[in-house]
């Protein structure tokens, strides 16, 4: 008698277990990985393309591109939450999952330090994960609060940097304003060369005549060493950051996603920008 | 004599034929695309949507009626208009390569639609300016072709598509600019505009859609006899009778408006504006009566297949439609050139 109903409480606990695991669709890297520190990784049912770098996203399927999403592929994953970032799209798209019955919240972006804690808030109160979301904004408070011990001793002369992205074909483009790059390079205790322009342009010779930088930046996915690096751009071998081979690599990842890794990502850089 | 009447008459029966089979194979192609796509509805369910509703889960329902079914629609009615455009513009210039995005009327309506949505526009006079936007761009893309064609009119067949190449990297450039000045939340990405998609498709786009669709049908069906004539050449047609320059006027107009919602709606799409009208006239012979019903519903089936490739391929990621019309119109095209231009007009 008591077997059957041993067995039904375990199923039901089973059930009811189902039940409160949300399933999730994220989309944006930065997005993702904050979902991944709350220890919600197994609850992610799918990615966007962006969030494939990730351990422990890789294997999910991929829902597309950011931009380019797609409402059925996305309700196909059967989530009961889409998380995405800013520049996710077609807005129709996310209109016609809402009208799905799926909650969709949207985290915004902005090339700022000082809103990773809005986000991290945001995506904790939607997956109900409120005390580990304070836990982590109280480390990345600390390390923010690392970054500016080690940019304040930065005195004098902001160094100038240069950060380079490698497009697809091999091509090296230099941010200037309103790029992820230069906020970065301004939180770092640095100095874009590059600030004459905004977006990422092309580089050519001539940006080098005028803009001397003392450090290139560029991720670490980019092949090959610090010489052949700057060989391919020309012009960068008579800077002072090309006669002295100062190229720092970075996870762009972590350096550009402004998430949670990024202000210890920063101030990585700015301990290499203080070495002379 | 009699003979050649009659076989004729019994030419054109078997054209008939044809043209009511592929009307009957339409709503079939939309029903399957109807089931089939990433979210698994299946047949039963289908039958059930419609009977009995309340035995379909919610979110079947929603998925169905606000997701898939208004993208199926409007595929359908954006390769119709392509393929109508693509019809009208091969018989108006008499040129079997004209294709609406190749020469460069696809490109026209993308500035024209993206110029409204650089400026925030595209909510206007209820949703309708867009298309009207694109219409303009597309328009004034045709009537630069046509100051080409007055100075080629002895079938100077490469001329044209050469001069839609150029138009083409012209308007593209302009394109680039906009979508490059704009910031991003103004404008989808360029993707959508190179390549199309019919992932935003929506009820209001489909009724708009509809509407253009049908001044269009109005417009090529009243010179459809015309355009006949018209492949004579010019001077023979005005001997016929016919208002060349009104013809000319109504064509364009016509190829412009479809040419244009299509493009506001799902972006540049390739290759079905000259696919589908070829396809037609190899089934039901070169009567323009014929060949533009016929178009419309190869038009509309092809995309309509094309757009459940799109979502279902690489399912849960969805490719760009776009891609997909290339694979097969890219090698009709080649094999086009491959001919004698004359056997085929």
């Amino acid at each position: 008698m008591l077997r059957p109903a041993i067995i039904l409480a375990v199923l039901l606990t089973a059930l009811t277990a189902r039940a409160e695991s949300v399933r999730i669709v994220t989309a944006g890297a930065a997005v993702t990985e904050i979902v991944s520190r709350l220890g919600l990784a197994p609850q992610i049912v799918a990615v966007d393309t962006s969030s494939k770098y990730l351990e422990e996203t890789r294997d999910k399927p991929d829902v597309g591109y950011v931009r380019m999403l797609g409402a059925e592929g996305i309700l196909s994953q059967k989530p009961d939450l889409v998380l995405v970032s800013g520049e996710a799209g077609p807005p129709p798209v996310l209109e016609q999952i809402r009208a799905a019955g799926v909650d969709v919240v949207v985290i915004s972006n902005g090339y700022t330090l000082d809103n990773i804690d809005d986000k991290i808030r945001t995506i904790a109160a939607a997956a109900g994960r409120v005390e580990d979301g304070e836990k982590l904004i109280t480390k990345v408070n600390a390390d923010l609060q690392a970054l500016r011990s080690a940019t304040a001793t930065n005195e004098g002369e902001r160094p100038g940097v240069v950060f380079l992205l490698a497009r697809h074909g091999g091509n090296l483009m230099a941010a200037g304003t309103e790029t992820a790059a230069h906020a970065m390079i301004e939180a770092s205790g640095g100095r874009n060369v590059c600030a004459s322009f905004s977006g990422y342009q092309p580089l050519s010779a001539e940006i080098f005549a005028t803009a001397t930088p003392d450090f290139v930046i560029v991720s670490e996915s980019v092949g090959g060493d610090d010489t052949q690096l700057l060989a391919r751009v020309p012009g960068l071998g008579a800077t002072p950051a090309g006669r002295q081979l100062r190229v720092i690599r970075v996870d762009d990842a972590a350096f550009l996603g402004f998430g949670p890794r990024t202000p210890s990502a920063a101030t990585e850089v700015a301990l290499a920008l203080r070495k002379p | 004599m009699n003979a050649a009447r009659e076989d004729d008459s019994l030419r054109r029966g078997r054209a008939h034929r044809r043209l009511c089979f592929l009307a009957a194979l339409l709503p079939l192609v939309l029903l399957i695309a109807s089931a089939l796509g990433a979210v698994n509805i299946g047949f039963a369910d289908l039958r059930n949507l419609v009977a009995a509703p309340a035995q379909v889960p919610e979110i079947i329902r929603a998925v169905f009626w606000e997701i898939r079914l208004p993208r199926v629609l409007l595929a359908a009615l954006v390769g119709a208009a392509l393929a109508l455009a693509g019809a009208g513009v091969q018989g108006l210039f008499r040129n079997p390569l004209a294709d609406p995005a190749l020469i460069g009327v696809s490109a026209g309506a993308a500035v024209g639609a993206v110029v409204c949505f650089f400026f925030g526009w595209e909510g206007l006079l209820g949703g309708w300016l867009l298309p009207l936007a694109a219409f303009l761009g597309g328009w004034l893309a045709v009537l630069v072709l046509g100051i080409f064609h007055a100075g080629f009119a002895a079938g100077g067949t490469a001329k044209l598509i050469l001069a839609g190449v150029a138009l083409n990297a012209m308007l593209g450039s302009v394109l680039g600019f906009f979508l490059f000045s704009a910031s991003d939340d103004a404008l989808r990405s360029m993707t959508f505009w190179t390549l199309g998609s019919c992932a935003s498709a929506q009820w209001p786009q489909v009724v708009v859609l509809l509407v253009f669709l049908a001044a269009g049908i109005i417009l090529l069906w009243r010179n459809a006899r015309s355009l006949d004539a018209l492949q004579f050449g010019e001077e023979q047609a005005a001997h016929l009778g016919v208002s060349v320059p009104r013809v000319r006027r109504e064509v364009i107009v016509a190829a412009a408006l479809l040419v244009g919602a299509a493009t506001a709606f799902a972006g540049t799409i390739g290759f079905i504006g000259l696919v589908a009208p070829h396809m037609a006239r190899l089934l039901l012979g070169g009567l323009h009566r014929l060949v533009l019903p016929g178009a419309l519903l190869l038009g509309a089936m092809l995309l309509v297949l094309a757009d459940l490739g799109a979502r279902t391929l690489v399912a849960p990621a969805e490719l760009a439609v776009g891609i997909l019309t290339a694979v097969i119109g890219g090698p009709f095209f080649l094999a086009l050139l491959c001919r004698p231009f004359s056997a085929s007009t």
